[in-house]
């Protein structure tokens, strides 16, 4: 294969995955919303979840996202960083994926796939009636 | 020059990216910063983990049986801060390199990997130094624990020669436009064509941090895309593999430069995992467009063209358990199929032997994560041999089995 024709069959087959990612996110992506912060605290609408259950909470001034999951009323906060290595992890509508070296975790953050051992970290969380507070420095 | 002028163009190319990506990404920390308190391991911490595997292997036709202690990996990191890590795995391959046992053939001891990581931003991020690029699946994720059966996949032995680590820079980015989909591209030093050999492809080829000539680069890169469960990549590399002088190249008649004798490889694979079901599957091919003159300068029988295939289903029978669920013990079943010499040029020579499937059965146990018990049956059909490539004649040629069984049982960690 000529180098001119590798590198136009490689571009168009890296164009066509992003073509058919971006169409099968459009069906699967999960919501990304920014919270607010306070200290050590990011606040977070009940409303957000009217969509659906799954949603990444996400503040500039920390290091990872947060994986927020509403099951019958109650909600878990799951921090998306892999427990193997410590990279950030991609969340899907079914599962926690490291990129990196391969690990899994499902939505409660316990592991499907090793090499990563340990369950993900999860977030205290308190609730009012309108409002879910992450506490980021207390972990369950 | 031509070199100087791509390694430039390179170099520009990867630092408009960084600088694209940095004023995209997230605000960077500070460690003053309150909200990130708690929220970071000690800054500065080192941190030492580990693998390995040893194995033992019944050849049921020559009823030669083997044990060995394939492999212990030291993995020692180092925190400097937040954004900047540092990564090494140090592997011993046979228990030793040298030996005073009679009829001993030395191990390996060699850097699996060494590389910096610098952390653009909580999406992405730049690794440097010897490091694994993202081809196939086993290439990044070869720990033992992690996939089923005690030899690694054959088509990510013998045609994507993993663990293939090179010396370079590459960039790894999580994609917030289109969740789900992780994309890297990576510079490197390219393949030495002088070590081509037939029947083991480009393997010997690669210089693992030794010594490389990088006159000759390479390019790698892989779209991965997660959806639901499962797991989508693509990859491709594409890179010279005659890192020699001009006056060398001409005298052997390779085409010089960065890209010059070049070599391809493309590759994609699929995962998927649910509900303790597994399946994956990986398709490969090399193309060396320039065999013919690799073959003509070193006499090595070099393939134009390498491809294989496999498939994996798998069961973790402790699935439904909630008492067993921190153990696991998967039944799964494997094909795969390689020929290394699918095209050869007029004046290589085409042997069967290298047109090889492979059928594996087995079951892995993990009483708890990071252990593994392997038990595996491996069958292995392959082609005659070409008799103008027998070096040793009847009667001193050892017995060749197109049809042969191992029986393999192994154990692996991981902590």
């Amino acid at each position: 294969m000529e180098r001119r024709a590798f590198i136009k069959q490689t571009c168009l087959a890296c164009g066509g995955m992003l073509a058919a990612s971006a169409l099968l996110s459009s069906c699967s992506s999960l919501p990304l919303v920014q919270a607010k912060a306070d200290q050590d605290k990011l606040f977070l609408a009940k409303s957000e979840f009217a969509a659906g259950n799954l949603i990444i909470v996400r503040n500039n001034k920390i290091d990872t996202d947060i994986l927020v999951r509403k099951k019958d009323n109650e909600f878990i906060a799951l921090r998306m960083m892999c427990t193997h290595e410590e990279q950030p992890l991609t969340a899907t509508t079914d599962q926690l994926h490291c990129a990196s070296h391969g690990s899994s975790f499902d939505l409660n953050g316990n592991v499907t796939r090793e090499p990563a051992t340990k369950p993900l970290r999860k977030y205290k969380i308190t609730t009012t009636e309108e409002e879910i507070t992450i506490h980021l420095n207390q972990f369950l | 020059m031509t070199t100087m002028k791509a390694m430039t163009k390179i170099s520009l190319t990867i630092f408009v990216c960084i600088i694209s990506l940095v004023r995209s990404g997230a605000q960077i920390l500070t460690a003053e910063d309150s909200l990130n308190a708690g929220l970071q391991r000690k800054f500065l911490s080192t941190y030492i983990s580990g693998y390995g595997e040893a194995l033992y292997t019944a050849d049921l036709q020559t009823k030669v049986n083997t044990a060995d202690l394939r492999r212990n990996i030291l993995f020692v990191g180092h925190r400097f801060n937040d954004k900047i890590q540092f990564f090494s795995e140090m592997e011993l391959e046979h228990a030793m390199v040298t030996s005073e046992e009679a009829n001993s053939v030395g191990g390996e001891l060699a850097m699996e990997q060494l590389f910096l990581k610098f952390n653009l931003n909580k999406n992405n991020y730049i690794t440097t130094g010897l490091f694994i690029p993202r081809i196939g699946i086993i290439n990044e994720n070869h720990l033992p624990t992690t996939f089923n059966g005690n030899d690694r996949h054959q088509v990510e032995q013998q045609i994507i020669p993993s663990t293939w680590r090179e010396i370079g820079i590459g960039l790894y980015s999580n994609v917030q436009k289109v969740p789900g989909l992780n994309l890297s591209i990576a510079v490197m030093n390219g393949l030495n064509s002088a070590g081509f050999e037939s029947g083991s492809g480009i393997r010997k080829g690669r210089s693992g941090g030794h010594r490389a000539n990088s006159s000759n680069l390479a390019i790698t890169g892989a779209a991965l895309y997660y959806i639901k469960n499962w797991r989508l990549q693509m990859s491709g590399y594409f890179g010279g593999s005659a890192g020699i002088t001009k006056r060398e190249a001409d005298s052997l008649q390779l085409s010089y430069g960065t890209f010059g004798t070049p070599v391809a490889l493309a590759e994609m694979n699929v995962q998927y995992l649910s509900q303790g079901f597994t399946f994956k599957a990986l398709a490969t091919g090399v193309s060396i467009p320039d065999a013919s003159s690799i073959i003509r300068a070193y006499a090595s029988n070099t393939p134009e063209l390498m491809a294989g295939c496999f498939a994996e289903v798998g069961y973790n029978l402790f699935h439904l358990s909630e008492k067993w669920r921190e153990k696991n013990l998967t039944v799964y079943g494997r094909y795969e199929w390689l020929d290394l010499n699918v095209k050869t040029p007029d004046n290589g020579i085409i042997n069967d032997a290298f047109k090889k499937a492979y059928i594996v059965a087995g079951v892995n146990y993990a009483p708890v994560r990071g252990i593994a018990l392997k038990l595996d049956y491996t069958h292995r059909f392959t082609g005659e041999p070409n008799p103008v490539l027998m070096q040793n004649p009847f009667p001193q040629t050892i017995p060749y089995y197109t049809s042969n069984g191992f029986v393999n049982l192994g154990m692996a960690y991981s902590f």
